[in-house]
């Protein structure tokens, strides 16, 4: 069967070549490797923001309540939230309640009492008078005894009882005294007492004036009910002058300081607003979190940024309503940031897969700030090189891909 | 021995390797049915005796909370035999030497005494005692993937509270023969556990002393299922019943019945291809047999066998092809069978997994081999037997040489050799086109048989590294306030975070509705996104709502109906929408709004069911254990060890699979093309002969045979490309469904492998017939022929 070589065997036989020639293209043809088609996004220098977010609501900057320094009963208060009032504006009136002293028992008592020092006061004057009285006698008595002494006609024993006696008469008299005193001061006090007791027959009314101009902007009460001293009635202001709240977490606390600027948005508007941090609390407090651990967290304020502002907008924000507030910690005009969807760890370091000339190529990273969806890139990629975005575990170091359109 | 079966037993032992090339495609028929139908019926028995021993409930309801009390009301619905009140809740889990976060879900198992529904398997170990407040009965997918035993600890996290366990016993329960978590779409059972604890200490864990959150009731025969479900809702509606299903909604029953479906769908479809072909095949073979014997018949005949005796011989002959292929592939079903059983035991809880083989099945083996082997023979074997004596004793005239077929004089060119392949074939039309055919079917088997595994790739690279893009998903306990989203936002690593609602909804659509899920997606949505069928993202319409494709279909609805959406929590609001878009997705149907919508339609302010993030790989445990730490954190799932899992757990199957179909595909490719060789080269033994004497060599006289064979293989592989195609599309049909729509694609390797495996078995075979035509008789041709 040695009829020359294969291919002078296979030459007469275009059949058999055919066969190989199919095998060989159907093999070629399934396993040549196909591109991968990936997302792929652009290396490019743009603006880039390093912040973050946390839920605030707007409050007055100096927030006046107006609570009922008596007990009593307030009249019905007819302002309503929203009117502007100003300065010394009566804005509720206060019935204060009557004292307990104020019934007529209570007053009975009360002109008893006088009374009963007034007696008091008598008697101790009419002691005072005895007093007086005994204390002449027995000074008369010593000079007789002195001058019987002088005579020798008195015994020492006698002359002295009789000083002694002078003595205790001069004591006594100023005790009366004193008594007396006492007596005038406990029946001046009764009658004090007595004169600060109204007339229940006509109530007084006090009114409750406004401390500042402004608006009010809560308002507690507004039907004609007892109030309690210290009970919040009204809380005014001037709804211009708002200022941003946040409880931030103490561990974003300490990246922020006074003049941080901040985004102010989904408070309802149709375009953010813009702050700076005012103040940054050094008391911080603990706070449970929405899913129920422990954290500790701080208040910073955030002022309005009054010269980006236009007045309109902030019109319509009132006090207390949410805000989210994102702070702007970094801010960049240019730099060079890569997606951050195209980052993902080779080792403890951060890698990329670039796209050149039609294949993945795996390329280590240094990154810097980290901002929104976006990193800023320190070395390892240039401006206009291509990464892919989201690499599956099929993506490869040298693998065939292409860039498809999202 | 009478003549004629001497004849028959001499002509088989000569025809015994083309015999054996039938009997063998025949065999892989049978065994596929076999392996199919045993399989399902297997699983189908073990199930439902399962369900009756362990006594699975018929009707499922979930509520809020509702006081025990409730439970007579349900009893005295008409058509309630047993109402089992049970609390249900989701949770955490933490194991030894295991990292990743587990989800659980936790359930109060019955107290012993009484007649409780959904009873407890056990496969190792006891029961809790009511009275005990650390022991848990822990499923058994979950136990042999970390090799746990009785006395292993477990910590358990319900509510926000973590308790330390001890396991009792290992076990399982009908309600769980898929174990896998509500919100998955394949089984984990690395990171998903079911754990039954004494009712007591569930109650205390989760508020529901003297309480129930969900029930189970079995139905009296010949109750009407639709009227108790109506009336458990209505009396459920005042604790926040979300809605009673049957049983076929449930969820690892639908999982196994999908399976079945699927099964099914195989057992129909591939059994019916191997077993044509088989037929077609035998039909070649025998009518060149008895092309071959014409002057024999005529001998037979003249000297008096009648027409029915001739007819007997040859559908003996038959016969005894096909009753072997049976047996062949009996037992070869019955191994495969097992083999498949025992994958099946993995994936499915079943306590036992008996291989039922019925006689049913035995008996439509042996008649579709049978029977497809008459079949094939019938033809030939008719002619056969009507040819009269005489003429079948004179040699058959040479094929008329129609002007028509060599139309093209140009063909005067080509060379001698190619001049004899042409006229071959195109004076034998028919049978050339059924071996083309039945090469191109070999080719589209062995398609059909990788598609699996293709269409698998495409639905896990379409849904989870194109539609979700997460590395951590968040569920929390109860709905949360936006608040929540910056906690995560500041945890350890995290780079991005995009929430989610999604509320159970019952979608309805003039007469059709259905119960699914409401999805709410931030509208700039990176980590996930709702594709379409193009595979370009579709985001949320702002004033319309996304369905899945298969859901629009099924409720018959298209692109600017509206649709009414009941929601079936909090207000109950029901919502009145127009279809903007469909969404293309594999696994499941849902339903999209853009979250602000969702939010403002709800009407109760804005709500956050679960996170999504991007986080860095680097700092993942430490947010892991961030994320476990908080009470109000339900679950952590991780998309990518998900995936892999996934892979990993289903790869042997895919792969037993896969090496099946692509073994009987190449046995149907060799059987064909071995069968028309050798039917080939005993026709044209004495041409090719002859031809040999007249100096040609044995070289090109196998050239004028193989070489035909060559072109027709080649030829046969757009055709079986093609057919291959169809026969995907009808698996495609058959396997559609809620749960999972398999995407109608076949890999680029797919088409290589058939192609080559084709090619490469052609090339095999065909050497096997040149042996024989170096051995042709020489000799023998220059006799004349009498």
């Amino acid at each position: 069967m040695n009829e020359g070589s294969i291919w002078l065997r296979l030459r007469g036989k275009p059949l058999y070549l055919l066969l190989a020639a199919t095998l060989f293209a159907v093999a070629l043809w399934s396993f040549w490797p196909r591109a991968l088609p990936v997302e792929s996004a652009a290396v490019a220098a743009a603006p880039l923001t390093e912040s973050f977010s946390e839920e605030g609501r707007t409050r007055l900057r100096s927030r006046y309540q107006l609570g009922a320094p008596l007990d009593g009963t307030v009249e019905r208060i007819v302002a309503e939230p929203g009117d502007a009032v100003a300065a010394g504006d009566v804005v509720a009136v206060l019935r204060p309640s009557p004292s307990a002293m104020l019934d007529p028992a209570g007053r009975a008592q009360s002109e008893a009492r006088v009374r009963a020092a007034e007696s008091d006061l008598a008697a101790a004057r009419a002691t005072v008078a005895s007093a007086r009285a005994e204390q002449s006698r027995s000074a008369a008595a010593l000079q007789r005894g002195i001058a019987l002494g002088a005579k020798g006609l008195l015994s020492g024993e006698n002359l002295d009882s009789l000083r002694a006696q002078d003595a205790a008469a001069a004591a006594a008299l100023r005790s009366a005294q004193a008594r007396v005193d006492a007596a005038v001061s406990v029946r001046d006090g009764y009658r004090a007492v007595l004169e600060l007791q109204g007339d229940a027959a006509t109530p007084t009314r006090l009114p409750l004036r406004a401390p500042v101009a402004g608006r009010i902007i809560r308002r507690f009460v507004e039907s004609e009910v007892a109030v309690r001293a210290g009970q919040a009635l009204l809380d005014l202001g001037d709804i211009g002058a708002l200022e941003v709240v946040a409880d931030v977490l103490t561990a974003d606390a300490v990246r922020l300081q006074t003049g941080t600027p901040a985004r102010l948005r989904d408070w309802g508007g149709e375009t953010p607003l813009h702050g700076r941090v005012r103040r940054v609390e050094p008391g911080g407090f603990t706070k449970v979190s929405a899913l129920g651990v422990d954290e500790q967290r701080t208040v910073v304020v955030v002022e309005f940024d009054e010269a980006a502002e236009t007045p309109a907008l902030r019109a319509r924000l009132g006090d207390g309503f949410r805000v989210q507030v994102d702070f702007l910690v970094w801010q960049s005009p240019s730099v060079l940031q890569v997606p951050s969807a195209a980052l993902f760890r080779d080792d403890a370091a951060w890698a990329a897969y670039v796209i050149e000339n039609g294949r993945a190529r795996l390329r280590r990273i240094e990154l810097g700030r980290i901002g929104d969806g976006r990193a800023e890139v320190r070395g390892g990629l240039r401006e206009g090189d291509r990464v892919v975005l989201f690499p599956a575990d099929t993506v490869r170091d040298g693998r065939r891909v292409t860039a498809q359109s999202p | 021995m009478r003549a004629l079966t001497r004849k028959g037993l001499r002509d088989l032992w000569r025809l015994r390797s083309q015999a054996a090339a039938v009997a063998l495609v025949a065999a892989v028929g049978v065994a596929n049915l076999v392996m199919s139908r045993a399989t399902l019926e297997s699983l189908e028995a073990s199930r439902s005796r399962y369900y009756r021993e362990y006594a699975f409930a018929d009707v499922f309801a979930d509520l809020k909370r509702a006081p025990e009390q409730v439970a007579q009301e349900l009893r005295r619905i008409a058509g309630v035999a047993v109402a089992d009140t049970r609390i249900v809740a989701p949770g955490r889990a933490r194991i030894a030497g295991f990292d990743d976060p587990i989800r659980i879900q936790a359930l109060s198992a019955p107290e012993p005494g009484g007649l409780h529904l959904n009873r407890l398997h056990l496969r190792s170990g006891r029961a809790a005692e009511p009275g005990e407040r650390d022991a848990l009965v822990v499923s058994d997918a979950f136990a042999d993937a970390h090799g746990l035993r009785a006395g292993d600890a477990m910590t358990v996290v319900l509510h926000g509270r973590s308790q330390s366990f001890r396991i009792v016993g290992i076990g399982a329960t009908p309600e769980f023969v898929a174990q896998l978590s509500p919100q998955a779409v394949f089984p984990d059972p690395r990171r998903f556990a079911v754990v039954w604890l004494p009712r007591r200490a569930l109650e205390a864990a989760t508020d529901m002393d003297g309480a129930f959150n969900s029930v189970a009731i079995a139905l009296q025969p010949g109750a009407r299922r639709e009227t108790v479900l109506a009336a458990v809702d209505l009396a459920l509606a005042g604790y926040g019943g979300v809605g009673a299903i049957g049983r076929e909604d449930q969820r690892s029953h639908r999982y196994l019945d999908e399976e079945f479906r699927q099964l099914r769908t195989m057992a129909r479809l591939f059994p019916a291809v191997f077993l044509g072909v088989s037929a077609f095949v035998l039909y070649i073979v025998l009518g060149r047999l008895v092309g071959g014997q014409r002057e024999q018949i005529g001998t037979l005949k003249a000297f008096g066998y009648g027409d029915g005796e001739i007819w007997r011989h040859y559908a003996g002959l038959a016969l005894a092809i096909g009753s072997a292929g049976a047996v062949l592939g009996l037992a070869l079903g019955m191994q495969l069978g097992s083999l498949l059983a025992g994958l099946y035991r993995e994936f499915y809880r079943l306590p036992y997994l008996d291989f039922v083989l019925s006689p049913g099945v035995v008996w439509l083996a042996v008649l579709a081999s049978v029977g497809s082997a008459l079949l094939g023979a019938a033809v030939p074997v008719l002619r056969a037997a009507r040819l009269p004596p005489a003429e079948a004793m004179r040699p058959e005239a040479p094929t008329s040489w129609r002007r028509r077929t060599t139309g093209a004089r140009s063909l005067v060119r080509v060379s001698q050799a190619h001049r004899l392949i042409l006229r071959n074939l195109l004076r034998h039309p028919l049978r050339a086109t059924m071996t083309w055919a039945g090469l191109a079917l070999g080719v589209s088997v062995m398609m059909m048989g990788r598609f699996q595994d293709d269409a698998i790739d495409y639905l896990i690279e379409r849904q989870y590294e194109r539609a979700e893009r997460y590395d951590l998903s968040v569920a929390f306990v109860e709905p949360a306030a936006p608040r929540a989203l910056d906690e995560l936002a500041a945890l350890p690593g995290v780079r991005a975070v995009e929430p989610q609602r999604a509320v159970p909804v019952r979608v309805r659509y003039r007469a059709a509705d259905k119960r699914t899920v409401l999805i709410g997606l931030a509208p700039d949505a990176q980590l996930r996104r709702t594709l379409d069928a193009a595979g370009k993202p579709v985001p949320p319409a702002l004033h319309g709502v996304l369905l899945t494709g298969f859901l629009a279909r099924l409720l018959g609805a298209r692109p600017g109906d509206t649709i009414e959406l009941e929601t079936l929590e909090g207000r109950r609001r029901v919502l009145y929408l127009p279809l903007a878009g469909l969404v293309d997705e594999p696994f499941g149907v849902q339903a999209y709004l853009p979250l602000a919508t969702l939010d403002r339609a709800l009407g109760e302010g804005p709500r956050r069911d679960a996170a999504l993030l991007s986080a860095d790989a680097a700092a993942m445990p430490r947010l892991i254990a961030e994320l476990d730490r908080r009470p109000g954190v339900a679950a952590t799932g991780r998309r990518r060890e998900s995936v892999r899992n996934f892979y990993d757990s289903m790869a042997r199957t895919i792969l037993t699979f896969t090496l099946i179909a692509t073994a009987f595909g190449a046995v149907i490719t060799a059987g064909v093309v071995y069968s028309s060789a050798r039917a080939a080269l005993s026709e044209r033994a004495r041409d090719l002969a002859s031809l040999r004497v007249l100096g040609f060599t044995s070289a090109e006289v196998g050239y004028l045979l193989l070489g035909e064979l060559a072109l027709l293989t080649v030829l046969a592989l757009p055709l079986g490309f093609a057919l291959g195609h169809g026969l995907v599309a009808l698996l495609v049909l058959g396997y559609d469904s809620e749960l999972m729509r398999i995407p109608h694609y076949v890999s680029a390797s797919t088409y290589g492998i058939a192609g080559l495996t084709a090619l490469t078995t052609a090339v095999l075979t065909g050497g096997l017939v040149w042996r024989r035509v170096q051995r042709l008789d020489l000799i023998g041709v220059l006799k004349a022929r009498d």
